[in-house]
């Protein structure tokens, strides 16, 4: 069953006025699919993750959002209703193994903790899965890992263990929060090679929050790339990658520099930053940056439209294979 | 001038770690020492950009640190246009201390909060100008950088990251250095961002005819700036090449390894190859050659024997037991360890990379 999010808001309480952070934000992922959010600091992609697990607190507000999994809608706005889900139905992978994890436990301990807070099990059996789980995610002799505490592991085998607590309770929702930024790219490569088998085994919905177009040409099946609190432009990976019509979107994957690229030219940059939240400028956010823009994109902001399997909210977008 | 702009002979650096206070007492363990960098040579003509790359842990950031002073080196030699740098950057002349600036990878943490940004980016002109001819000096820089006089007053917190790495770019530049290091400074940027702050550098370099050490993790970013390469691995350089030889024909089985780990935005669903194991520890390094536990092509002799330098045909040095090469011309070596070998300028891994201060586009 797909996991849905529909209609997220999210806004910073400042002076008595409403700052909007994330404005409309739906998507669906189907289960053993992984939907990559992509977007620069600032654009929202970190605070929709947080949304989902319950870690928003004042003066940033969810002021609106249903998440529909399992068969029901819960409202995001509510933290009684959302914590609950925390571990349980929406799983979490964060950025940092290094602080992710108590330094004080065993990485076993947690383990059990975490899955007898979830699961009706008894100690013994609690340790036999949390065994089997290091095992899973690829950690060599688990038994033994298991009585080790967080600073005898490495970066990359901290992330596994990251892995396996968010996996643990089977949430049909796994929320991954740039969980590859901080390893270095052989033990990055090892990581996503994982979490690909994971996702296919345990058919979850994976949300993917990273600002690596690399890592979600691996990764996902579908992209949505965020600017200033929106999606701007969701579709296939395939095809967003390769031709995508957003100017925002074409312009993020030119400035990524390539191996095999000219060392004699400049990077075709993006001018000037990502408008600050508050500071939106009227129409289109992106249009003070965007070399297709025109009177209309200043005036008015174009809506996310729907078209066959993706959707784009531009008025001038590049034409579908140029 | 004699000899390269600038030569690194042996380079070594060891931090010794202390034991707990038990071990020391009781058994008398010597400390522990990490290997941060061991034995490293490479050279870098003027006005071009050497790429040092590779994983966490491998010595680059320390060898920026040792370039710049920062750190003493343990042995080896450091010569700057012939001269010999030694000890720390307080130690070095001072007409030398000014000419080797760095860039480090956090704008966040390399800037003063309470400074304003005329004072940050003069500091190296403390002493040696009057006040107006700083406050003019601060307003150059900071234009120069893409930044208006406007935000001389103003203070870090008021800048976005890139904004920052202008500024501390403003800041190396101040004192009309010949070499800048640069340490990670764009992996803490948005790529939108990390482009600009690419251009700026390249910008800079054609504009005041800049060399510059690049220290990077990221291979896609050390392809783009850089006119030779150096891939280190526990401390080691294990191969050396010009740009063009190095990302069309790797050489060393690391660095082969390393190129094929790279996502590449252009072939959605490839999956990489990811190399197996992890980094050994510095403290602890394997025997012969350091990468064989993770090596696909390890021979008995690569568990015993640590390969030397060897020059390839297509002129990149390369420290593998499996690669065809001329012994890298060990006759200016000064201890006599092969290692230490310094190819010569004519057919070293420099040669032929037709890379010239006239290909940076020149905008002033």
């Amino acid at each position: 069953m797909s996991v849905a999010l529909d209609g997220l808001q999210v806004s910073l309480q400042r002076a008595g006025a409403d700052v909007p952070l994330v404005q409309d934000v739906s998507f669906r992922i189907a289960p053993g699919q992984v939907l990559g959010l992509v977007g620069e600091s600032g654009a929202g992609k970190s605070l929709t993750a947080a949304a989902l697990i319950g870690l928003v607190s004042p003066p940033v507000r969810i002021t609106g959002g249903r998440l529909a999994l399992r068969g029901r809608a819960v409202r995001l706005e509510d933290a009684t209703e959302v914590r609950p889900l925390r571990g349980k139905e929406v799983g979490f992978v964060p950025q940092d193994p290094f602080t992710s994890l108590d330094p004080l436990f065993p990485v076993g301990d947690q383990l059990v903790e975490t899955l007898r807070a979830h699961l009706p099990l008894d100690r013994a059996e609690a340790r036999e899965r949390a065994i089997r789980l290091l095992a899973d995610v690829g950690l060599p002799s688990p038994a033994e890992r298991f009585e080790h505490y967080p600073h005898q592991l490495s970066g990359g085998m901290r992330q596994r263990v990251v892995i396996a607590l968010a996996l643990c309770a089977e949430p049909p929702l796994v929320v991954a929060d740039e969980c590859t930024t901080a390893l270095d790219v052989s033990t990055q490569a090892q990581i996503v090679s994982l979490l690909a088998r994971l996702v296919e085994e345990h058919g979850v919905s994976v949300l993917l929050i990273t600002h690596d177009l690399g890592v979600v040409g691996e990764l996902a099946t579908e992209v949505a790339i965020m600017y200033a609190g929106r999606i701007v432009e969701r579709a296939p990976v395939g095809r967003l990658l390769r031709t995508p019509r957003h100017p925002y979107t074409r312009a993020l994957l030119e400035a990524v520099p390539r191996i095999g690229g000219t060392t004699a030219g400049a990077l075709p940059a993006i001018p000037g930053s990502m408008p600050r939240p508050g500071e939106l400028p009227a129409g289109c956010a992106f249009h003070p940056r965007c070399p297709r823009a025109s009177e209309h994109c200043r005036t008015e902001r174009p809506p996310l439209e729907t078209r066959g399997d993706s959707e784009l909210a531009c008025w001038h977008p590049l034409e579908a294979g140029g | 001038m004699t000899g390269p702009f600038l030569e690194l002979r042996g380079l070594t650096k060891h931090f010794e770690v202390p034991r707990p206070l038990l071990a020391r007492v009781v058994s008398r363990a010597p400390p522990a020492v990490v290997r941060a960098v061991e034995e490293v040579s490479l050279e870098l003509p003027a006005g071009e950009t050497l790429g040092v790359v590779g994983e966490s842990g491998c010595g680059k950031t320390t060898l920026g640190r040792v370039l710049v002073g920062l750190e003493v080196p343990s042995a080896g030699e450091i010569r700057f246009r012939g001269q010999p740098l030694q000890g720390a950057a307080h130690a070095r002349p001072r007409a030398m201390q000014r000419r080797i600036q760095m860039v480090f990878q956090d704008p966040y943490a390399s800037l003063d909060p309470r400074w304003r940004v005329r004072d940050i980016v003069t500091e190296a002109a403390v002493g040696t100008l009057s006040g107006s001819a700083r406050r003019e000096r601060a307003a150059q820089l900071v234009r120069q950088v893409g930044l208006s006089e406007a935000d001389l007053d103003k203070y870090p917190h008021q800048f976005s990251g890139g904004q920052r790495q202008r500024l501390a770019i403003a800041r190396a530049l101040c004192a009309e250095p010949e070499l800048v290091v640069c340490d990670e400074p764009t992996s803490a940027l948005d790529v939108s961002v990390q482009a600009q702050v690419l251009n700026l550098l390249r910008e800079m370099q054609g504009r005041l005819g800049l060399s510059l050490v690049f220290i990077s993790h990221d291979l896609a970013v050390i392809s783009h700036v850089s006119t030779a390469v150096a891939v280190m691995y526990l401390g080691r350089v294990v191969e050396w090449a010009p740009r063009a030889v190095l990302f069309s024909m790797p050489a060393h089985p690391y660095t082969r390894a390393l190129l094929e780990t790279i996502p590449d935005v252009r072939r959605p669903g490839r999956r990489r190859a990811a190399i197996p194991g992890e980094v050994p520890s510095a403290l602890a390094p394997p025997p012969g050659c350091a990468f064989h536990p993770r090596c696909p092509l390890a021979e008995p002799r690569c568990r015993v024997e640590r390969p030397a330098m060897r020059v390839t045909a297509a002129g990149a040095q390369v420290a593998c037991h499996l690669v065809p090469g001329a012994p890298v011309d060990a006759s200016t070596s000064r201890t006599g360890n092969e290692l230490e070998g310094v190819a010569t300028p004519s057919d070293g891994p420099l040669a032929g990379t037709g890379a010239t201060a006239g290909q940076h586009p020149r905008t002033g």
